[in-house]
């Protein structure tokens, strides 16, 4: 009986160790001493960082999400994969509410590269950590994530199964380079390029290429509908978000000769997806080379 | 030796032992409830929010702040002081600011945003956040906003007074410059990086988000400065409002005067734009609040209007932060909700006279 003690004491003893261990984490935003396994981690961003830490397994105490003011919170590329409950919502991505995460006692604060502003602040409440999103591949700062919550077993499982898809492209698409791929957003009376869910890191990792118009433009700005025919590709992608009603929005640009011209949109080479299914995750980077796989390598299709 | 007639109910009011003057009991009375009215907003304000307390324990905790759970002052000292010290702050200085410009101006319309200060901050930030981000450190953003506002204030006070000073003239070349420099910015806002201009967005709809104890100590440092000089300008402004030539005749020269007073008001607007981006309408509401229990007698508009001006940002923010929570408004959105019926009202009383 007195083994036995002693076994439960050191386990206890053990424990505690590992629960008050810190562990420094570095990156370009600086050095933080973080809990080696958090309990409570507050995310300042769902479409990216909250998803990907219920992918790693890690269920966040709070999260921004996006909000209108007279509906609920909606934790966006979340609530549809994840059970919410217990998800504190603590404001929005560009003013979090410092008052709501302090009541939440959290043991880690994660966020993107433009919240480094809110640092100095949230640093009252718990350790921050600044993931570079922007700068990195979403491979990157994801282990990094995993690193600081104790998941990188997790992590490494996903990108096992991320390499294989992309190994497994390059085996059925021998010459990926000579498929062209144009990703961008439509709205009413512009549009932009974006690849949400990880598509534009999936295709560059997939070795497939770009219209020399989309090579010359630059991303995050409005572009009119009218040099829609510079962006064209042998396969197009663009995304519509259900909450905003950006399908109907935009049904009759999509009608117009201008687009029904289009080399891919003549050739069935148009996907149309849900803005909001794939975040910017290691979950997204898997859903989007899935999805490419399918229907490039998995499908006879036609090149310009 | 002749004495001074004073005006009826007057109270004396002794600052040093040599120093004193009087005002009317009417003037002291509002300058009172007003001034405790803004007590208790700010302590009601520390008491709200996502976490609730009672006033009392508000008061509690930023009175003996080491007899509270560590939890509870962070949330009051760190979190909330300072954005409502800032609110109050801001409001008084675009108050103050509005007393002087309505009264050189002599137009009841016009508002600290009239002279270009508030287009010009917004404008150079965008520049620094949009076309340009990186150049210069976050933390001197503030500052080039203010020497942005400057510079437009500047341009506009040498445009209208090329061929003399005009207060008609300060009004339109004012109105001309801020309608060009706000379709810079919206233009900067359509066609820039959608990231960077979210980013710049909050600033501009007034929001007091990233307010902290440094901006408490540079707000009421130029507070302090320009709202006091102002202050002690109350007799240029009590003549002034009666037109140049009554102005000359007491022997105030409205061309000494008038950049003086427009420099303060500069200031002062710069102030509160680079703290806590544009709030409009309270350069607007609260002189007029402030002059429906103090007329025009500016020894007591310029403090009263400072108070009044201080409740409705602290107001703005307060509700901003606490209705929708943790959703947070704009202290200057809430404002234009609070403050654009008042507007109207008052341009249909201006339609009547």
């Amino acid at each position: 009986m007195f083994k036995q003690l002693a076994v439960v004491c050191v386990g206890l003893i053990g424990f505690s160790l590992q629960a008050g261990e810190v562990q420094t984490f570095e990156n370009q935003f600086g050095k933080v001493d973080v809990p080696v396994t958090p309990e409570c981690v507050v995310s300042l961003h769902d479409f990216s960082l909250t998803i990907q830490l219920f992918e790693l397994g890690v269920r966040p105490c709070g999260s921004v999400a996006r909000k209108r003011l007279w509906s609920d919170a909606i934790f966006r590329g979340v609530q549809h994969r994840f059970n919410t409950e217990g998800l504190m919502y603590v404001g929005s991505h560009k003013s979090p509410d410092e008052e709501a995460i302090a009541v939440l006692e959290p043991d880690l604060i994660v966020g993107l590269s433009y919240q480094n502003k809110f640092k100095a602040k949230l640093d009252q409440i718990a350790p921050v950590v600044i993931l570079a999103t922007k700068d990195k591949p979403i491979k990157e700062w994801a282990r990094q994530l995993a690193e600081l919550t104790g998941k990188s077993a997790r992590f490494e499982d996903q990108q096992k199964e991320y390499d294989w898809i992309i190994g497994e492209f390059k085996r059925l698409v021998p010459e990926p380079e000579k498929i062209t791929v144009t990703t961008l957003e439509i709205y009413e009376d512009n549009f932009q390029l974006i690849g949400r869910g990880g598509l534009d890191e999936v295709i560059a990792d997939m070795g497939l290429s770009r219209p020399q118009g989309y090579l010359e433009a630059k991303k995050g700005i409005n572009y009119s509908l009218e040099r829609i025919s510079d962006m064209d590709a042998d396969i197009i992608i663009d995304s519509y978000e259900p909450l905003l009603d950006s399908r109907e929005d935009t049904a009759d640009f999509r009608n117009s000769a201008q687009w029904k011209n289009l080399f891919a949109v003549k050739n069935n080479q148009f996907l149309y997806l849900n803005r909001s299914r794939y975040g910017d995750s290691m979950g997204g980077l898997i859903g989007s080379a899935y999805l490419l796989l399918s229907h490039i390598a998995e499908r006879d299709f036609k090149k310009q | 030796m002749k004495q001074k007639q004073l005006p009826s109910r007057s109270v004396r009011i002794k600052l040093f032992s040599r120093m004193s003057f009087y005002a009317r009991s009417n003037d002291v009375f509002w300058l009172l409830f007003f001034g405790l009215l803004l007590l208790f907003m700010l302590l009601w304000g520390a008491a709200i929010g996502s976490y609730q307390l009672s006033i009392l324990k508000s008061w509690q905790i930023i009175i003996a702040p080491e007899l509270a759970p560590e939890k509870l002052v962070r949330v009051v000292w760190e979190f909330r002081l300072p954005r409502l010290l800032v609110a109050a702050l801001c409001g008084a200085a675009l108050a103050i600011a509005g007393v002087i410009l309505q009264s050189i101006t002599r137009n009841a319309l016009a508002s600290p945003g009239l002279i270009g200060v508030e287009a010009g901050a917004s404008a150079t930030m965008l520049v620094f956040v949009v076309i340009v981000p990186g150049v210069i450190p976050v933390f001197l953003l503030p500052v080039f906003a203010m020497i942005g506002g400057f510079i437009v204030a500047s341009c506009v006070w040498l445009l209208s007074s090329l061929r003399g000073y005009s207060p008609i003239r300060l009004v339109l070349v004012g109105v001309g410059i801020t309608s060009m420099l706000s379709a810079f910015s919206e233009m900067l806002i359509t066609y820039g990086d959608i990231d960077l201009v979210e980013s710049a967005l909050m600033w501009l709809g007034g929001s007091l988000h990233q307010a902290s104890w440094p901006q408490v100590k540079v707000m009421m440092f130029w507070l302090l400065i320009a709202g006091s000089l102002a202050w002690l300008c109350f007799r240029q402004l009590n003549l002034l409002i009666l037109g140049n030539k009554v102005a000359f005749s007491r022997g105030v020269d409205n061309r000494k005067a008038v950049p003086f007073l427009l420099l303060l008001c500069v200031a002062l607007t710069s102030a509160s734009v680079a703290t806590a981006g544009t709030l409009t309408f309270v350069g607007l509401i609260a002189p007029h609040i402030a002059r429906r229990f103090c007329a025009n007698r500016h020894g007591a508009l310029i403090p009263l209007s400072a108070v009044i001006g201080a409740c409705l940002v602290v107001l703005g923010d307060s509700l901003g932060r606490s209705v929708f929570a943790p959703l947070q408004l704009p202290a200057g959105l809430v404002l234009v909700l609070i403050g654009a019926p008042y507007f109207i009202v008052l341009i249909s009383r201006l339609r009547k006279a």
